[in-house]
């Protein structure tokens, strides 16, 4: 008897545990990966729950995922960073509308021996990245078709180099998500491309180090919404107030306060 | 090494400043795990038993695939039930992706064969044993497999102890059905995958110490229950 009723009290304690939060207004965003590693949605978080009422669920994939994920219509809106297939997600009648509202830049990082072995001087993305080919120096790509994984496949198109035909002597692929990648090129001594906000965020550095920065093009994020005829589940309302705010001075000033290790980690737009 | 050594520092800080957000970790995954495996027991090991203790024409292929179902990758499994929860899936009306309820259910999927063959397990061999006493005196099928259960309850603790060490530890299941969200579905596996690929690796660590400790407290709880009833008498056989 007794241990049947420790077992209702063990049962009724579980249960009492699991009251679900009902929340008036909750939206899901499918987003990349690097923002939500950078904590730049726990900062977000809060703020846009005391200007919009609106509360944010992320869901963190690679922009190609994310965008898939969208297309089974699990989520309400779309944070990504990579242009050419937020463009597509559009032209495929998913998409409604295509909003950049911040950016930071590109960069490559690599192992901070290589700086003199390799004697790379220009500080020129794709420079550094026609020099590794040349030496055949270690390359990590994410081979995830993250954001970061086609920014890295069209600098090498703009190379006129083809990544599928690289030996697998020095270009490796991990398949794994931002921080997995960061973490293998450190341990390798590799090179890989990432984004800033992510670079200073990330805590096990080692012995790697910026070597360069994209100047042509920026690392843009976009905020793209989602056709409520393809999807009719959506909340349209609670995403356009988000849209709203982070385009707002409000918003802009939000983003521009976000810093990481005492730098500006994105830029507003 | 210095990373092992701060993970204890920095798990030992995760302990003694037990935030609401580490707690609120923590009971979620003890509510998944709670769940799915209370959900396993009821139906695998009624299932474990009957298949135990009857013959039907198709017996052995049912536990040669139930027994190869213990293997299931977890990915596999969050990638079917995705499917299947997704809005584009068949049951995506019900709105259940990202939700601690879909996490269950994943877990239910792994755990449930690997609960309905150990039960069968032990209990065969119970049968073996008392198959012909039960037919001589005419006991019904569902009187014998209901005293095989009871009478295998104390081995049945380590089935279900196997259950929870599977349940909580799991990871590649829940974080594609759960998607890891803050607040709503983040457990302390998918918690540690997150703050690895953040590159905290004391701090995962951490969360992984914390992880094992409360395993080992939940099972020395129920092996402490197992006891109280090995010491009081009264078997059914």
């Amino acid at each position: 008897m007794k241990n049947i009723l420790s077992c209702i009290f063990l049962l009724s304690f579980f249960v009492a545990l699991s009251s679900s939060n009902v929340l008036a207004d909750n939206i899901i965003i499918q987003s990349s990966t690097s923002l939500k590693n950078s904590g730049f949605y726990r900062y977000l978080a809060p703020i846009l729950k005391q200007y919009t009422g609106v509360e944010i669920r992320v869901v963190a994939v690679g922009t190609g995922q994310a965008i898939k994920n969208m297309k089974n219509c699990d989520g309400d809106v779309l944070i990504t960073h990579s242009k050419n297939a937020e463009l597509e997600f559009l032209k495929t009648g998913y998409g409604l509308k295509r909003l950049e509202f911040m950016y930071n830049n590109w960069v490559i990082v690599g192992p901070r021996k290589a700086k003199t072995e390799i004697n790379i001087r220009n500080h020129e993305i794709r420079e550094i990245m026609e020099t590794i080919y040349d030496k055949k120096e270690k390359f990590i790509s994410r081979g995830d078709n993250s954001g970061t994984h086609m920014k890295e496949l069209s600098l090498w198109k703009e190379l006129a180099l083809v990544p599928e035909e690289f030996p697998k002597t020095w270009y490796l692929e991990t398949g794994s998500g931002q921080g997995a990648t960061l973490m293998i090129a450190n341990e390798i001594g590799a090179f890989t491309i990432t984004d800033t906000a992510t670079w200073y965020s990330f805590k096990n550095k080692g012995n790697s180090e910026i070597f360069g920065y994209d100047n042509k093009d920026l690392n843009t994020y976009a905020i793209t919404t989602v056709n409520p005829e393809k999807c009719k589940n959506i909340k349209s309302s609670a995403v356009e107030k988000i849209v709203t705010f982070l385009k707002s001075d409000n918003g802009k000033n939000t983003i521009s306060k976000f810093s990481l290790n005492n730098a500006n980690a994105f830029f507003p737009i | 090494m210095n990373d092992i050594s701060e993970a204890f520092v920095s798990s030992l800080g995760l302990i003694l400043f037990l935030d609401a957000e580490l707690l609120e970790i923590i009971l979620l995954s003890f509510r998944i795990t709670f769940y799915a495996v209370l959900i396993s027991s009821i139906l695998g090991i009624p299932l474990g038993a009957f298949l135990a203790s009857t013959h039907f024409k198709f017996r052995n292929s049912v536990v040669s695939i139930l027994f190869g179902m213990m293997g299931l990758p977890p990915v596999v499994v969050g990638l079917f039930v995705y499917l299947i929860f997704s809005r584009s899936g068949s049951l995506g009306w019900m709105g259940l992706l990202y939700s601690p309820t879909v996490m269950i259910i994943a877990q239910v999927i792994l755990i449930l064969p690997i609960v309905c063959c150990l039960t069968f397990q032990i209990i065969e061999s119970l049968h073996t044993r008392y198959h012909e006493f039960f037919r001589s005196y005419r006991i019904a099928k569902l009187k014998s497999v209901i005293a095989y259960i009871v009478d295998s309850r104390f081995e049945l603790t380590t089935v279900v102890l196997a259950g929870i060490g599977r349940s909580i530890s799991e990871v590649g299941a829940i974080i594609i059905v759960g998607g890891n969200i803050d607040h709503i579905t983040r457990v302390m596996t998918t918690a540690i995958a997150l703050e690895t690929s953040k590159g905290n690796l004391d701090l995962a660590l951490g969360l992984g110490i914390i992880l094992l400790a409360t395993a080992i407290v939940l099972n020395s709880f129920i092996l402490f229950l197992r006891g109280k009833y090995l010491k009081t008498p009264g078997s059914t056989i």
